[in-house]
């Protein structure tokens, strides 16, 4: 509930500059974490930009095409933030290493862990997550693809899966089998659904060069 | 899982970079992360300053400079991969590339990094070394070169100085009729630490080896070079060394006669040196065919 309070408090602060979480913030440890806040959301100068270690700074993070502000702390890793500050729980954390893929987004329009990227370093970065994948209500291709495919049982590593693909697919219209191992060769499933996803990345592909995915 | 606290900085140059590190009582460069922030996170090492090297242009570029290929330190394994200098003037280093981490772990993961991690699996630095690299360091100092061989000292040990930061590696691009390669053994095909490695570089003149290079990786603390393998290599006729040839057979035999194995997980001694004389040749094998036709297979490709 204090995370919903305080995400809801960000986005009062950007419409009306004046919140009571931003009040206090601002009062109760003064002017160091003004200066942060303010060193944090400035364009890059020629000066080091620095974040204090134990207080939140407000950063910019470019999620689905919004741009979202949001209180993090430095150590704070993306999956983390996106999860537990942003609500958006459609990134799943398994092993929180960089071995499992489950936590996959794209940034910069490519695959990466977000469980082993801090959110401060994904600033000025696109990010889409498998919610950003969703045409309004509707699924997008690649989602949609590993629907009909039937590519998976448990579903944990599922939105993991997706995003590699999707990242695979628009880097690559036309993966052989081998490119699609390879693509979600840093995606562990543990049902074992492999069969299943390496069809539904062909199906993606196919959707996505228009030819109906008849593969 | 928690990391624990620390300032963070962002520079915008490697001067103030320094400046940081000069500063701080710990500080730490943090390039892809794929190694330090698991360490943060399993608490194996705590940092009150973590220094991000993202917004330092310099470290991000591929360029020709003259006849060198100049790397910034924090340029990815995939950009490694896919960049066209680098496939057409020196594939074996995107080939190398390719064989390590996971797509994700490859979008992250930093040249710089890899080497100034100085793991002896490291996959980067055996066809680097191979292919003559340097290393630019930047200090308080100023600025000074090392032969990227000079770099590791120990397993994760570096020449490095404390407040010093790997910038650039600077390849020579190779003169027509030079091949190389890099072979690679593990025991599976993603996420795959090398249980042994070779990059091999050899140059031919008017059908004569002029000029070889074997190096090995994950079969001593350090990346490791095989002199006595260039020097039974270095002036024979392309014939002589040729598939097959029981000069081939005393090259290999001589890698792994170079390499100081460890026992581990991955595989005991006795084992890494088989596999080491194995690849050796293949490594082998494929620089002379490369030498030889001016022409990497796969280098056309994506």
């Amino acid at each position: 509930m204090a995370k919903n309070q305080r995400d809801k408090d960000v986005e009062t602060t950007e419409s009306t500059g004046l919140s009571r979480r931003g009040f206090l913030t601002r009062v109760g440890v003064g002017a160091v974490s003004v200066a942060a806040a303010k060193s944090a959301t400035a364009q890059p100068t020629s000066r080091a930009q620095a974040l204090p270690a134990t207080e939140l700074s407000r950063i910019t993070l470019n999620i689905n095409g919004r741009q979202r502000q949001v209180l993090v702390e430095p150590r704070w890793t993306l999956s983390h933030v996106l999860r537990e500050e942003l609500g958006l729980t459609g990134t799943k954390v398994g092993c929180d290493r960089g071995e499992c893929g489950a936590c996959t987004i794209l940034m910069n329009g490519v695959p990466r862990y977000s469980c082993l990227t801090l959110a401060v370093e994904a600033e000025g970065v696109e990010i889409v997550t498998v919610e950003g994948l969703m045409d309004r209500e509707n699924l997008g291709p690649t989602q949609e693809a590993f629907l009909t495919e039937d590519a998976f049982q448990c579903g944990y590593c599922t939105s993991g899966q997706i995003m590699a693909v999707e990242g695979l697919v628009r880097n690559n219209p036309d993966p052989s089998v081998d490119d699609i191992r390879t693509g979600v060769s840093g995606n562990l499933c543990r049902c074992g659904a492999y069969a299943h996803i390496f069809a539904a990345a062909q199906r993606a592909a196919a959707e996505r060069q228009g030819v109906g995915g008849e593969s | 899982m928690y990391i624990s606290d620390f300032r963070y900085h962002r520079p915008q140059t490697l001067a103030e970079a320094v400046a940081l590190l000069e500063t701080s009582r710990d500080g730490v460069l943090l390039a892809g992360g794929t190694d330090l922030l698991v360490d943060l996170k399993q608490g194996k090492r705590f940092h009150e300053d973590v220094i991000s090297l993202t917004r330092i242009e310099e470290l991000h570029s591929i360029e020709l400079h003259g006849d060198s290929l100049v790397i910034g330190a924090a340029v990815t394994h995939n950009q490694l991969i896919h960049s066209p200098l680098i496939r057409q003037s020196c594939f074996a280093i995107s080939e190398a590339a390719a064989t390590i981490g996971t797509e994700q772990i490859r979008n992250t993961a930093t040249v710089g990094g890899n080497l100034c991690t100085a793991a002896s699996c490291a996959d980067t630095a055996p066809i680097l070394i191979a292919l003559e690299a340097r290393v630019e360091l930047i200090g308080g100092r100023g600025r000074r070169t090392l032969a990227l061989a000079n770099l590791f000292v120990d397993h994760r040990r570096t020449a490095l100085e404390k407040c010093e930061i790997l910038s650039r590696i600077i390849v020579p691009v190779p003169p027509a009729g030079t091949g190389a390669a890099f072979e690679k053994f593990g025991l599976r095909q993603a996420a795959n630490i090398s249980v042994a490695s070779v990059a091999v570089m050899v140059r031919v003149v008017d059908q004569r080896c002029e000029r070889a290079s074997f190096v090995m990786g994950a079969v001593a603390p350090t990346p490791r070079i095989s002199g006595k393998a260039a020097g039974l290599v270095e002036g024979r006729p392309v014939s002589q060394v040729s598939e097959g040839s029981e000069l081939l057979e005393r090259v290999a035999r001589a890698v792994a006669d170079d390499a100081a194995p460890l026992d581990d997980i991955r595989g005991s001694a006795a084992f890494r040196r088989e596999v080491t004389a194995t690849l050796a040749r293949r490594a082998f094998e494929k620089a002379l065919s490369r030498a030889v036709t001016g022409v990497a297979e796969g280098q056309a490709g994506r």
